[in-house]
């Protein structure tokens, strides 16, 4: 069987979670280091090789948009700049913030209980010796007292021609340590894909 | 080479464990198909240039507007490969689709994350459909393809070449992105290797 693991897992999303109170004081911390890619992540990621290697292939992926919806990707297609089936997707990926808690699975397809969602910071490169990460962060500011729980990377429009809600997906899912969030106080996630190498 | 073009280097946590998400594996058959060897190498490397590619992905989706932030690589000839994230559209096969490839070589030299092209290239094959696997929260991306020749060869290296997906399919503009070693093998005449690359995610090997 190849799929058992052993020790931490290889290739993961760690996760830092600040919130602070509206005097931008810090009031609680965590760092999560084995978050998961969900299938939807792979589904990405298969598309855009399988565009690099066999683009007139028919062969689709199945996933689910963050409606629930079965959708399947098109065979010889992806959506981009150029702009030639409408809308491109640029600038339309946002992180977003929940307050479920229900464990994450990679068949997870929307949070489970939506509160909001931001343009996070333009990523960066991050490397020591052979490890190398891609690092960036959303800030969420809230005027009234609120619960977060979960996050997730919302991916909108790359697999489908036309750009609506039916074409948002999510290719991260995480939960952390709930926090209450005072009014007028911001939380801040700091997403880090992880590649070469785990968290100690 | 311009100072930018070497990767930030800034404290990360110590790791445990090589982390990896790479598997690779190599099956070489004879002229008549029987497997005369086999290897499993776990732990291989994704290369700085997987970052670059991928991290154009996601500035384009986060803000593709602000063009400040520049990502810097190499080429798999040795030119700077920058960008500020762009992923064109893909229809039919045009611009950069086609251009993927898995290129083969016989150097034994230890991959590294700033490696850029196959220390000493062989061929260069088009690679299957990739197929994903999951089994409970571990879920795979895997790409193969199979290289036969006509005379003995000796073949110990094996990367996957992408093309930049903000240029059309234009054979300068392509990066390595994974490129590992294994235990030198002689393909003998009229025999084949094929080379399967799993890309794993949450997990690992046991």
């Amino acid at each position: 069987m190849q799929n058992t693991t052993k020790g931490k897992p290889g290739a993961i999303v760690a996760l830092k979670i600040t919130t602070r109170n509206a005097a931008g004081e810090i009031i609680a911390e965590e760092y999560k280091k084995d978050d998961i890619y969900l299938w939807n992540w792979a589904v990405l990621l298969a598309q855009i090789l399988k565009l690099q290697f066999a683009p007139m292939d028919t062969t689709t992926y199945a996933y689910k948009n963050t409606a629930g919806t079965a959708k399947v990707t098109t065979a010889t297609y992806l959506n981009g700049r150029q702009n030639r089936w409408g809308t491109s997707f640029e600038g339309m990926w946002k992180v977003q913030i929940g307050s479920g808690s229900n464990v994450p699975a990679i068949t997870d397809y929307a949070l489970q209980t939506w509160v909001k969602e931001v343009q996070p910071t333009i990523p960066d490169l991050v490397t020591l010796g052979n490890v190398v990460k891609i690092v960036f962060s959303s800030t969420f500011s809230f005027t009234a007292e609120t619960i977060c729980a979960e996050t997730a990377i919302k991916a909108t429009g790359c697999l489908s021609s036309t750009i609506d809600a039916a074409s948002d997906f999510i290719i991260t899912r995480d939960t952390f340590t709930p926090v209450t969030v005072p009014a007028g106080g911001t939380v801040t996630l700091q997403h880090e894909l992880w590649f070469n190498g785990t968290p100690s | 080479m311009e100072a930018a073009t070497e990767p930030q280097n800034t404290e990360i946590p110590a790791t445990e464990g090589n982390g990896s998400g790479i598997d690779l594996r190599v099956t070489v058959r004879d002229a008549n198909g029987e497997i005369v060897h086999q290897e499993c190498k776990e732990g291989d490397l994704y290369l700085y240039n997987w970052a670059v590619w991928l991290v154009g992905i996601l500035k384009f989706g986060f803000n593709a507007m602000v063009s400040t932030k520049y990502y810097y690589g190499l080429r798999r000839d040795n030119t700077q490969r920058s960008g500020y994230g762009y992923v064109e559209a893909v229809a039919n096969g045009d611009y950069w689709a086609g251009g993927g490839k898995i290129q083969i070589g016989s150097s034994t030299q230890p991959a590294s994350i700033l490696d850029f092209a196959i220390a000493v290239p062989v061929s260069e094959i088009t690679p299957g459909v990739p197929v994903i696997v999951s089994t409970g929260n571990v879920v795979k991306v895997i790409i193969s393809g199979t290289a036969s020749f006509a005379s003995q060869t000796v073949v110990s290296e094996a990367g996957l070449v992408l093309t930049d997906l903000d240029y059309s399919n234009n054979s300068t503009y392509k990066t390595l992105v994974t490129r590992d070693t294994f235990t030198a093998v002689t393909v003998p005449a009229g025999g084949s290797i094929t080379l399967q690359f799993e890309l794993w995610f949450n997990g690992m090997p046991s």
